[in-house]
């Protein structure tokens, strides 16, 4: 990462990690593109919790994904050094109280905890689960 | 902590460069001389797990679009994903 000042987060959700992967005729594809090469130049950390991690291997076995081609997309996923923040017992806390505040689901409100914590934007490609969400909460950007 | 004597040549100027600087610093010569290479030492590893962090997200961004292939073109991953969070049994709807 850039040396000197303070590094910039943004908490990517997994549904931008897929649109990434497809990478055709998606709409908010040319935004995720920029926010993967603000991370590759050191301009900002991308971060995710840990459960992004095994939602895209979840989503790879309810595909039936057979397993090499799995575990090389995971490989891949690792590669990009987005971040990985463990589930803490004060994250799962404000993770939860976030569920209940903003009606959402815990493993949302993991993603939008995680966004709170470091004071950063959070960016999906979810619109059900964090279009609602207001700004005073949080800095949201759905692509 | 062990200490070896070196032998190095420098310029005059520098050395002269380095006197005085130590000297605004309180530090002897050889000791400026000892911080001004650990911090060196330092910047250049920074420097080489830069390029090695770029190096292996290129290599990620160009696997990328060739994995992506294998996934079929109307794959729906935002619903997946909502259906894999939605198991703690939160479906948008307050009971």
């Amino acid at each position: 990462m850039g040396r000197g000042g303070q590094v910039k987060y943004s908490v990517v959700d997994t549904s931008v990690v897929f649109k990434l992967f497809l990478a055709y005729g998606e709409d908010g594809l040319d935004e995720a593109w920029e926010l993967l090469r603000r991370h590759r130049d050191g301009e900002i950390l991308l971060i995710a919790p840990e459960l992004g991690a095994l939602e895209i291997a979840s989503v790879l076995r309810h595909l039936g994904v057979v397993e090499p081609i799995a575990l090389d997309f995971l490989t891949v996923y690792s590669e990009l050094a987005i971040e990985l923040m463990p589930a803490t017992p004060a994250r799962v806390r404000a993770a939860l109280s976030a569920s209940f505040a903003h009606r959402i689901s815990i493993y949302d409100a993991m993603f939008l905890a995680l966004a709170q914590e470091l004071d950063c934007e959070l960016v999906s490609s979810d619109s059900k689960a964090f279009g609602a969400i207001q700004p005073h909460v949080a800095s949201i950007r759905i692509i | 902590m062990a200490v070896y004597k070196v032998n190095v040549s420098l310029p005059p100027e520098l050395v002269e460069q380095i006197d005085c600087a130590a000297a605004e610093q309180g530090l002897s010569r050889s000791g400026f001389i000892a911080e001004a290479s650990s911090r060196y030492v330092a910047e250049l590893r920074e420097t080489s797990a830069e390029e090695e962090r770029v190096r292996r997200i290129d290599a990620a961004i160009a696997s990328m679009k060739e994995r992506g292939k294998l996934l079929p073109r109307d794959f729906d991953y935002v619903g997946a994903i909502r259906k894999d969070r939605e198991r703690d049994g939160w479906d948008g709807v307050a009971k």
